[in-house]
């Protein structure tokens, strides 16, 4: 009797104590839940690197038992984590370091910590894998996305994201979508739940209880090592680790298990004691394992390593079980009291004691009641303090093993989450892609230059024929990237090289001529050296743009911009050097091609002396007023339309960080793109719509919508597969798949021969490394689209600020 | 005994979002509706300084909303008050110029130079993709 009352007072302390135990089964702060993670595709596939959802979302585990170190990029798309053969290693000054180690990210980002610092570098594993929460994967509210909230009873894809890994300097895209799908009707569970317990309670009536208390309570040890299983299975790490976290997070649990062991040697020796113990040890774990996990019948998927059926099998019949056993024990207890001392009243008091008020310790020692009183204690105090641990996570102590109670708090009952029932929850559901980037693309540029107040004067009257229309030539970007908003029908671009021996001066000489030469042609005026190709025209928005290339900075001895490197080589490209590169690059653009050729030999005879023309190439758009819509994005020699993805706002595309005469400037990207057009036009369109992932005839995503929607990579075909397919060249190419990757692609078809037709490529951006690099690497690598073009010639040049009325282009640089 | 219960069947109906977390109980059962308020977005205007510069004061919560998400200002000088009245990290930026982080508690001013009309977005670098992002409308 004392060991008895010895070992109840134990378990009471034990349930008190700790009593964040009492939390729900969840693996890595996540229990059932209506909320998918779901990871489409890492593409292109790398051997060896493994990355896979884990913990019901919660986490992310990358394994790598290649050669070769992959590293993970973090928020700002800085180096987050280097996972390969020497184990793993963490950058401390990548945010992501702290906000990954909490499911919520309720953390401080320590002060100096920023993604642009150099890495520092801190082993945190010896083993090729790793875990971490990404927040890009899964709901990081505790509060619902509004339109789950409206509506929780219909699926909802709630966000789509991607993550890059990074492999030999070669991108890796993992892209998934997170999903509401809602959970099954638990009430046949409830109604099997309540007869069960009534029928395991009658068990009580039996004349000889013992035989099928004991059944029962074997049964109630057994549903229950086997749910709990179920959890730990699904903890990540060795079997060792796993071992650790069942224990570890399980101990209330396995205390129960133990009384529940020790109550069928008591029941087996006919002692009513079993009774007792079975009943508090059951029904202490319906009370914290049952309850707070029975969200698993009602919710879609929870953290379980075999099928939900048995995990809701599992746990109804502990619950019902639980509370069966514990419905019974009065009945037992009445029968043994009866027999024993044949007056019934007394014990019907005992009886019905556990649960209800705390019974007067003054009771003589009765042996009987006796029990009563000391066992009375599991239950009552049992069952309070798993109920108050589940509506009150913080004030319970933390387990180790069990996560903090940051980490738990939401799965329960989020006391300490600052969100709380009727607070508002943020805007609408939205898709986050770049691939939207491309509403209002081209239209949003227009506008958004429209009211500009650069050319007040030029805009105010609108042109009555196209050859009177002037671009401003001056302002603090140069012309031509991104006015006008609609890119002018024809165009030329080429590059000069500096005359051996040509020194600072010269280059001044140059860029203060062809300044001039573009003020007075753009305005419409004639320039210094007429060569009449354009007389009788207007400047119909002519724009001259010029830049540098590498080699300008290495022959004057100038500092290079650290963005301007040479591109370096991609597989698949057959370039010319002789028609690429450069030290000089000009585009002169307008709606019409004597105009543009008229500049282009004006500067070109400017430079006499100077500089000499190393190559050009002259491309074409549409004629304005050709289409309905001048403003609509306009079709390529593919026949596809081009140029639906451009970012909005534009003005990104322009250097914020670079040296003064840079700043508001860009960096341009030239690829002259054969498209091998027989090959192409006998490919059947369906197939030109998988290769593109785009449909031809209205430019929609493959996965639905009109050209602007944006496109749902992660939507999967009925029998499996992406609709928009790994190699689709719009996955592979839009920015939220790059970090972000904006460019502004303002290119001119051209047709030179019958055979040769293809894309003048002219792209602008920021800064190449993290614009036309990072993506072209992922393109030459797996674009489906690779069979059918073929980079030919290539040049990159940095293109500086405007200018004003007196200076010129380059002076920032030239005059330093 | 009748007491426990009693108490065991009415937790739930009293609180199925306590026990069984934001998710809440069958068919959604708990889930709070958004109010009104929290789905309109309202447009805040900048105010202008005696200096020139245009302020604006933007407030960051566990809710994972910029507060307002939306601000409309003219092309210049503004002046971006960040203050995190939540536990979580967030980042604050817009085009280039970035606050790379502001802890939970903490306030930040971040001023930017728009020199073009435009729609600018400014995203939580940690949390955009659950739509942690606003809008600053220049004209």
């Amino acid at each position: 009797m004392r060991r008895l009352a010895l070992l109840l007072a134990v378990l009471a302390a034990l349930v008190v104590l700790p009593a964040s135990p009492a939390s729900a089964h969840t693996v890595g702060g996540v229990g059932a839940t209506n909320f998918h993670t779901t990871l489409s595709a890492l593409s292109p596939a790398a051997p060896g690197v493994r990355l896979a959802v884990i913990e019901n979302g919660s986490r992310l585990e990358l394994r790598n038992t290649s050669s070769s170190e992959v590293t993970v990029r973090g928020y700002a798309d800085e180096p987050y984590l280097r996972v390969g053969p020497d184990g793993v290693y963490e950058n401390r000054q990548s945010p992501a370091a702290y906000l990954n180690q909490s499911r919520y990210a309720q953390v401080s980002v320590p002060v100096g910590v920023s993604p642009k610092n150099p890495p520092d570098w801190k082993k945190v594993s010896d083993e090729p894998v790793y875990r971490w929460h990404d927040h890009r994967i899964h709901w990081m509210l505790t509060t619902m996305p509004p339109a789950v909230a409206d509506a929780p009873t219909r699926e909802h894809r709630v966000t789509a994201w991607s993550i890059t890994l990074v492999q030999d300097g070669r991108p890796l895209t993992a892209t998934g979508t997170l999903d509401w799908r809602p959970g099954p009707q638990p009430w046949a569970w409830f109604a099997v739940i309540g007869l069960a317990v009534l029928a395991v309670g009658a068990l009580g009536l039996l004349r000889r209880p013992y035989p099928a208390l004991t059944a029962a309570t074997v049964v109630m040890i057994v549903a229950d090592v086997v749910h709990a299983a179920g959890i730990a299975l699904v903890t990540p790490g060795s079997t060792l680790e796993r071992i650790g976290a069942f224990i570890g997070g399980d101990l209330l649990q396995i205390t129960c298990w133990f009384v529940l062991v020790l109550a069928l040697l008591a029941l087996r020796k006919g002692y009513v004691v079993g009774a007792w113990l079975a009943a508090g040890g059951a029904a202490m774990i319906a009370l914290t394992s049952g309850m707070s996990d029975a969200p698993v019948f009602w919710r879609s998927s929870a953290p379980f390593a075999w099928s939900a059926a048995l995990n809701r099998g599992t746990l109804a019949v502990t619950i019902a079980l639980g509370f069966g056993l514990l419905l019974a024990l009065p009945f037992v207890v009445h029968r043994q009291k009866r027999t024993s001392t044949g007056t019934g009243d007394a014990a019907d008091d005992a009886g019905n004691v556990p649960g209800a008020a705390p019974v007067s310790p003054d009771s003589p020692a009765d042996p009987v009641p006796g029990h009563a009183d000391v066992s009375d204690s599991p239950a009552t105090p049992a069952g309070s303090a798993s109920l108050g641990a589940d509506a009150d996570p913080a004030s319970g102590a933390v387990e180790p093993g069990a996560g903090s109670p940051a980490e738990e708090s939401p799965g329960v009952g989020g006391a300490d989450a600052p969100p709380t029932p009727g607070h508002p929850v943020p805007r609408r559901r939205f898709v986050e892609y770049a691939g939207a980037a491309g509403l209002g693309g081209v239209a949003g540029a227009a506008l958004g230059y429209a009211s500009a107040p650069e050319a007040p004067a030029e805009k105010a009257a609108p042109a009555p024929r196209t050859g009177e229309e002037k671009v401003a030539f001056h302002g603090p970007h140069q012309a031509g990237i991104l006015s006008p908003a609609r890119r002018q029908a024809q165009g030329w671009i080429g590059a000069f090289d500096l005359v051996d021996g040509a020194g600072k001066p010269a280059a001044q000489q140059l860029l203060r001529r062809w300044t001039d030469a573009a003020r007075a042609l753009t305005a419409g005026r004639r320039a210094a050296v007429d060569n009449l190709i354009g007389a009788g025209l207007g400047p119909a928005a002519l724009t001259v743009t010029v830049g540098f290339g590498p080699t300008f900075f290495d022959k004057l001895g100038l500092p290079r911009p650290e963005a301007l490197a040479p591109l370096p080589a991609f597989p698949g490209e057959r370039l010319d050097p002789a028609r690429g590169d450069g030290d000089l690059g000009v585009v002169i653009a307008a709606e019409d091609p004597l105009v543009v050729q008229e500049a282009v030999r004006a500067l070109t005879r400017l430079a006499a002396g100077l500089a000499t023309t190393r190559w050009g190439m002259s491309g074409f758009g549409a004629a304005r007023g050709s289409g309905a819509d001048d403003g609509a994005t306009q079709r390529n020699m593919m026949g596809f339309l081009d140029g639906t993805g451009n970012p909005v706002p534009a003005e990104q595309v322009f250097v914020t960080d670079g040296p003064a005469w840079l700043n508001g400037g860009s960096y341009l990207v030239f690829r002259r793109i054969r498209m091998l057009l027989d090959a192409w036009d006998a490919t059947p369109v369906d197939r030109q719509s998988q290769v593109i992932g785009r449909r031809k005839d209205s430019g929609a995503p493959a996965t639905g919508g009109t050209e602007r929607t944006p496109a749902d990579f992660g939507a999967q075909e009925p029998g499996g597969g992406l609709v928009i397919r790994p190699d689709a060249h719009v996955r592979l190419a839009t920015p939220a798949f790059n970090n972000g990757a904006a460019m502004v692609r303002r290119g001119f078809n051209y047709a030179d021969a019958p055979d040769d037709s293809g894309l003048l490529f002219l792209a602008w951006q920021a800064d190449p490394r993290r614009g036309f690099v990072p993506v072209q690497r992922r393109l030459a690598d797996s674009d489906a689209l690779n069979a059918f073009i073929r980079h030919e010639t290539s040049a990159v040049f940095a293109m500086p600020a405007g200018v004003d009325a007196t200076g010129y282009l380059g002076q920032g640089l030239l005059d330093a | 005994m009748r007491k426990l219960l009693g108490l065991l069947l009415v937790l739930p109906l009293l609180g199925g979002c306590a026990v069984w977390g934001p998710e809440g109980g069958p068919n959604g059962a708990g889930i709070p509706r958004p109010s009104a308020a929290a789905t309109t977005a309202t447009a805040t205007d900048t105010i202008l300084g005696a200096d020139g510069v245009q302020r604006v004061t933007i407030t960051v919560t566990d809710r994972l909303r910029f507060e307002p998400s939306e601000v409309r200002a003219r092309v210049g000088v503004i002046e971006f008050t960040i203050r995190n009245t939540g536990g979580s990290p967030h980042t604050f930026g817009v085009g280039a110029d970035k606050l790379d982080n502001v802890n939970g508690g903490e306030t930040r001013t971040l001023r930017v130079t728009v020199d073009r009309p435009g729609s600018y977005p400014y995203p939580c670098a940690y949390h955009g993709s659950v739509g942690m992002r606003g809008t600053l409308d220049v004209h």
